[in-house]
């Protein structure tokens, strides 16, 4: 069964990379969540195209997320009689992701421009890790109602619109793109976040490093 | 025959399902990543008393109804005992057991001196108080198997970060109830305990 499998998906590619004019696109980005967080972050990635016709291509994409570390407070208390009741306890959250993304490249205007309007609908998997440490007296305090890491994987689905536009030697990009969080999309924790539902803006280039065969 | 089989099995898993629906769980439990064996201190009314005792993870018992049985089983009850003395005794006593022996169920209580005039009020005067347990006018208690023979009084601390309660009618009352606690019996201590309840009508006895 694994033979066969592997056999239809080496086929796949095979015949996706000879029928294909192929671009490997480096990108870099910003993105902020809007599902109730307040969490912000760095994407670098990298996807290779495969241009199919003139509206279509289909695109397999590498993306990391860096956090951008988003700062708090929250309570603390002390049974011990000889220090105050009360204490701030500092709370860093550091949003990280990472994600696999097969998407659609859907041309939506004239094909001989040099400049073009995408839709981008993409499925994937993605793990979100959104990591909590407290800065606080542990010995002596405990935290009320603390937050805690979370570690979520699953499949998410997106999309979006970008422009491209067509150079002597290869092609430039805006993406502005939309996800759902992944998985069952809840913390099973009674977290002050959730998990991200990110929307991205990135640029990024085309180089394009093997030309359609009988393509022009 | 096969038929009849099928008939049984799928009758008998279907009474399974619906007894087991019907029992519902009141407490939730969110281990505390940092301090491995209790659950995180909180105060959104998840019905659950956690410390260690002698080192040992104890926790109180999940507040459940059962199917077909006439009442909850509660974690947690606070109740103000008439004695024939100049004062009266406020006790809040949690049922529970040690995690690694569930069926080796005991009690573990703390016990105010009252005055005679003491009411639900006064009680609730005590949220976001630190209150020192001396050991003589305020204790704590254990009724817990191989646990202090000797009965010995425990002193220590008690926060109370919520103590409110409402009444809800003549002599029934209803509220929450949060906080963290510590106690001394000289030959073992009590740590890191942390309490979340909400309190209703039949766990509040004045």
């Amino acid at each position: 069964m694994k033979k066969k499998m592997l056999t239809v998906i080496s086929l796949s590619l095979h015949s996706a990379v000879c029928m294909s004019q192929i671009y490997i696109e480096p990108f870099i980005g910003y993105q902020a969540d809007m599902n109730r967080g307040n969490f912000r972050q760095l994407n670098t990635g990298l996807q290779s195209s495969f241009k199919f016709s003139k509206t279509y291509e289909l695109v397999f994409q590498v993306q990391k997320s860096w956090p951008k570390p988003s700062n708090g407070t929250d309570s603390s208390f002390s049974l011990n009689p000889n220090l105050p009741l009360y204490a701030l306890a500092q709370k860093s959250i550091r949003p990280s992701s990472f994600i696999i993304t097969f998407g659609n490249r859907i041309r939506l205007t004239n094909e001989t421009s040099p400049n073009a309007l995408n839709l981008l609908l993409n499925i994937g998997f993605c793990n979100q890790s959104i990591e909590v440490k407290y800065n606080y007296n542990k010995s002596d305090y405990t935290i009320l109602n603390p937050d805690q890491t979370q570690d979520i994987s699953g499949v998410y689905l997106g999309g979006g619109i970008e422009y491209i536009r067509l150079l002597k030697k290869g092609r430039v990009f805006i993406q502005m793109t939309a996800s759902t969080p992944p998985g069952a999309g809840k913390i099973k924790y009674p977290s002050t976040f959730n998990i991200m539902a990110p929307v991205a803006v990135n640029v990024g280039y085309s180089f394009m490093v093997s030309k359609k065969k009988n393509g022009k | 025959m096969a038929n009849k089989i099928i008939k049984s099995l799928f009758n008998c898993s279907t009474a399974v399902l619906i007894l087991t629906g019907c029992s519902k769980d009141y407490t939730t439990y969110y281990a505390d990543t940092e301090t491995r064996g209790v659950a995180i201190f909180s105060d959104k009314g998840n019905n659950i008393f956690t410390c260690f005792i002698d080192g040992i993870s104890w926790r109180s018992m999940d507040r459940v109804q059962r199917p077909f049985s006439p009442g909850i089983r509660y974690e947690v009850s606070i109740r103000k005992f008439v004695t024939a003395n100049t004062q009266d005794s406020l006790v809040i006593s949690w049922q529970g057991f040690f995690s690694n022996n569930v069926k080796d169920q005991g009690a573990f209580s703390l016990s105010i001196l009252v005055s005679k005039k003491f009411a639900y009020t006064d009680l609730s005067a005590l949220e976001g108080k630190r209150v020192p347990i001396d050991g003589s006018n305020a204790f704590f208690t254990t009724n817990i198997s191989g646990i202090n023979p000797t009965g010995t009084l425990g002193k220590g601390n008690i926060f109370f970060k919520q103590l409110v309660l409402h009444q809800a009618s003549n002599n029934l009352y209803t509220g929450q109830m949060s906080g963290l606690l510590e106690a001394d019996f000289n030959t073992f201590k009590v740590t890191s305990g942390r309490f979340d309840h909400t309190l209703d009508e039949r766990q509040v006895i004045f």
